[in-house]
């Protein structure tokens, strides 16, 4: 009963959405807002990863506006149960899971495909 | 004279026995129909219930054609409270990929509804072809969904 509730580490879950998102086996979708898409697993967990903006101090000094990804998770009512912020993850893997995320939900690699294959066309 | 009436009885009992086994096999049999015809009979009820959402995401889908985003906003609410109901109502009839879909469908339609709510508030502009977008992919699952549930009705295999 008295042991010490260890922080919760964000990494291995981040790792292992990019490696099913990379498998293909995570299917995130497009939603209304254009920086953010969502996917589901288990059946009662949804993920949320969106760009939020936060101001942020930049090489000169100056404070700046800048676009930070941030996945959320949530139960199967809806409820944020947990949110990860680009600054607990060391690199930029949470970038990187946005932008395969971005990449799945908007069908990016079919584009570019049918794309190639119009200019093969012309 | 009572060697006879043991032997009857020895044969009375035995064959007791037998009929109390044949009928234990019916009753189980019955049972196991019975709960089979149950489940068929939800399965069909669920598809009835995915029709209708179906509908409703087609009828979104229609208004925000129109930009009428008054009707739009009705039609997500409704149909993101039939998509809150339907996993938990009737999970055990829905494989892990439906409940999957049906909750991200919820997520997509929960941010078509921020946006509809932001604009009507005149908190911003709103992208139209990206909400119309989203309600047409949500609508599509939903229809692949209620697809595989048919299918698996009409050719008589468990979900």
């Amino acid at each position: 009963m008295n042991q010490e509730i260890k922080k919760l580490d964000p990494v291995p879950l981040v790792k292992r959405l990019i490696e099913k998102s990379k498998a293909g086996k995570l299917d995130w979708a497009p939603t209304a807002d254009r920086q953010q898409f969502v996917t589901s697993v288990g059946g009662d967990t949804s993920f949320r990863i969106r760009l939020v903006p936060i101001t942020d101090i930049n090489e000169w000094g100056q404070t700046e506006n800048v676009d930070v990804p941030r996945l959320d998770m949530l139960d199967e009512k809806g409820n944020m149960v947990w949110q990860v912020y680009s600054h607990e993850i060391p690199g930029r893997e949470l970038r990187e899971l946005f932008e395969i995320a971005r990449r799945i939900g908007n069908r990016l690699d079919d584009r570019v495909a049918g794309a190639i294959s119009a200019l093969d066309n012309l | 004279m009572i060697e006879t009436l043991y032997i009857t009885a020895s044969i009375c009992s035995v064959l007791a026995l037998f009929f109390s086994i044949f009928a234990g096999i019916q009753a189980w049999r019955a049972s196991k129909a019975a709960s089979a015809a149950r489940d068929a009979v939800l399965i069909r009820s669920l598809s009835d219930e995915l029709q209708l959402a179906c509908t409703r995401g087609e009828q979104l889908v229609d208004f925000l054609k129109h930009s009428r985003y008054s009707e739009a906003y009705l039609r997500v609410d409704e149909l993101t409270w039939s998509l809150s109901e339907l996993p938990h109502r009737r999970g055990r009839h829905l494989t892990i990929n439906h409940k999957n879909t049906l909750l991200t469908a919820r997520q997509q339609l929960m941010t078509v509804n921020e946006a509809i709510d932001k604009y009507s508030n005149a908190k911003g502009e709103i992208d139209e072809k990206q909400i119309l977008a989203v309600a047409r992919k949500v609508t599509m699952r939903l229809r692949e969904t209620l697809g595989e549930i048919r299918s698996h009705i009409e050719n008589g295999e468990p979900l």
